[in-house]
């Protein structure tokens, strides 16, 4: 049995009077990846940014098994440091806290190699391509050894090529760093291809469905999506999702 | 190349008008040439220089000293804003100019009513650039930061001051170009050295030839110093 990093219990909250969450239950076990899908405006954004405490409850509780800097959160827009190179960038916070100059280096050299940017290490985010800002963006999470990573969209704005890379990208660090992942998406076949669990948000009643346990072994291959059995919990997910 | 050809051009009409003009009221290119060397070789010209960049450094530093700090206090923190905006929006309209009389009254004739002249005429709209771009750090990056478990200082020192540094620079170079204007108004009513009172004086002894060499001393200090800020801004700033 997994012990939980993180629980949410009956989170209500509201922006200007406007409910956006309401009695939402959540248990993040650990090593484990959950997908998280919604339409726009359905509160998962909201629900990421109050697991890592940018957004205060108006009540409920969250208990967190980790301390807070163990909960890294990788944006949409990357929101990379423009006046840092990609090294300086994903080294800051290390730096920062004080860690040892050495260990840092020798980290941020693994982890480069292991995201593909050790030839982009001094390339300013501005001479970086959309899915290399959000590799960056992920090595910059993963310098800081979390427990769990939340990832609000990151690979919306990227084609389907990128897109794909990074998704491998992704299960590839998944395994390896043996993290948690909260991933939140509007694309069902990228969460139920990530994801051990897909969560469908209830746009109606502010909260989730009930949670859908996704039966494939990891690793996953792409010939996962073409499968029949993919297709099928795919449909049954997007019936949930059009339910709203 | 276009540059170099558009000063040509110039320099080719100031020279036909100055041979053709009264040189009691027009001199030519040349003419201000000469007097220019003339009166870089009497040492006196370049004491005033000497002075009026000393003046010019003086009320910059401490009108970036004061303005950085003010100007993201207000643009972060809206109790701070709320305290100084009704403040900063009336005094901002108070020109400079007319504060001569009294900050001469005030401060007597040395060297603080000139730099008070210059401080006032650059503070506002300088603190005014750094409060809009302390305001407009995208949200994105505070929300980093806070998830990077930086803390408020570690956010202002690694974060908000190099965002919007090369705002800053762009204002301190605004800032330089506008404090020359207030400058040369305060050395022109009241002042015992400087590039402003060596034209007054030059006009007072009808020394067109003169006149024109430090206007020209102070174009050719306009375009050296804007040069250097645009290399110094690609060199800093190379990731914009």
């Amino acid at each position: 049995m997994k012990t939980a990093l993180l629980k949410l219990r009956h989170i209500r909250k509201s922006f200007n009077h406007k409910k956006v969450l309401n009695e939402v239950f959540l248990t993040i076990p650990e090593h484990s990846f959950i997908s998280i899908v919604g339409e726009s405006g359905s509160g998962k954004s909201s629900l990421l940014k109050i697991i890592n405490g940018l957004v205060k409850i108006d009540s409920g509780e969250v208990i967190k098994n980790m301390k807070s800097d163990q909960i890294q959160f990788v944006f949409q827009n990357y929101s990379l440091f423009p006046w840092l190179n990609v090294k300086e960038n994903i080294c800051q916070a290390p730096k920062i806290k004080g860690l040892n100059s050495e260990k840092i280096e020798k980290r941020a050299t693994f982890i480069l190699e292991e995201v593909g940017l050790t030839e982009q290490a001094h390339l300013y985010p501005n001479e970086l391509s959309g899915g290399m800002k959000q590799r960056v963006a992920i090595a910059r999470a993963l310098m800081m050894k979390p427990k769990l990573i939340l990832m609000d969209e990151p690979f919306a704005a990227l084609d389907i090529k990128t897109k794909q890379k990074l998704h491998e990208l992704t299960l590839k660090l998944f395994q390896e760093h043996k993290m948690s992942i909260v991933f939140v998406s509007h694309d069902i076949s990228e969460a139920l291809f990530l994801g051990d669990k897909v969560y469908v948000m209830d746009k109606k009643n502010k909260n989730f469905h009930l949670p859908m346990s996704i039966p494939f072994a990891r690793p996953r291959s792409k010939s996962l999506l073409r499968s029949t059995q993919f297709k099928r919990i795919e449909a049954k997910i997007k019936e949930k999702f059009l339910a709203n | 190349m276009k540059n170099i050809f558009s000063f040509l051009v110039l320099i080719i009409a100031w020279e036909i008008l100055g041979k053709q003009v009264d040189s009691s009221f027009f001199v030519s290119f040349t003419e201000a040439i000469q007097s220019l060397i003339y009166l870089l070789k009497e040492q006196q010209l370049i004491v005033d220089i000497g002075t009026s960049f000393q003046r010019i450094f003086i009320a910059l530093s401490l009108c970036f000293i004061i303005a950085i700090p003010l100007g993201i206090g207000i643009g972060r923190i809206k109790e701070i804003e709320s305290l100084f905006r009704p403040l900063t929006h009336f005094l901002r309209y108070i020109p400079a100019p007319t504060l001569i009389p009294i900050s001469i009254l005030w401060l007597g004739i040395g060297e603080a009513p000139k730099i008070f002249i210059v401080l006032w005429g650059i503070f506002f709209p300088t603190l005014l650039s750094i409060r809009d771009a302390a305001k407009n750090i995208p949200k994105s990056y505070h929300q980093v930061s806070r998830s990077l478990g930086y803390t408020k200082w570690q956010n202002l020192y690694h974060v908000s001051f190099p965002a919007i540094a090369p705002e800053i620079f762009n204002a301190f170079r605004i800032a330089w170009g506008e404090s020359w204007i207030y400058l040369l108004i305060a050395e022109l009513i009241s002042a015992e050295n400087g590039i402003g009172k060596s034209i007054v004086v030059a006009q007072r002894f009808l020394k067109m030839d003169q006149i024109f060499a430090l206007i020209l001393l102070l174009g050719i200090i306009g375009l050296i110093s804007d040069q250097s800020f645009k290399f110094t801004y690609s060199k800093l700033f190379r990731y914009k």
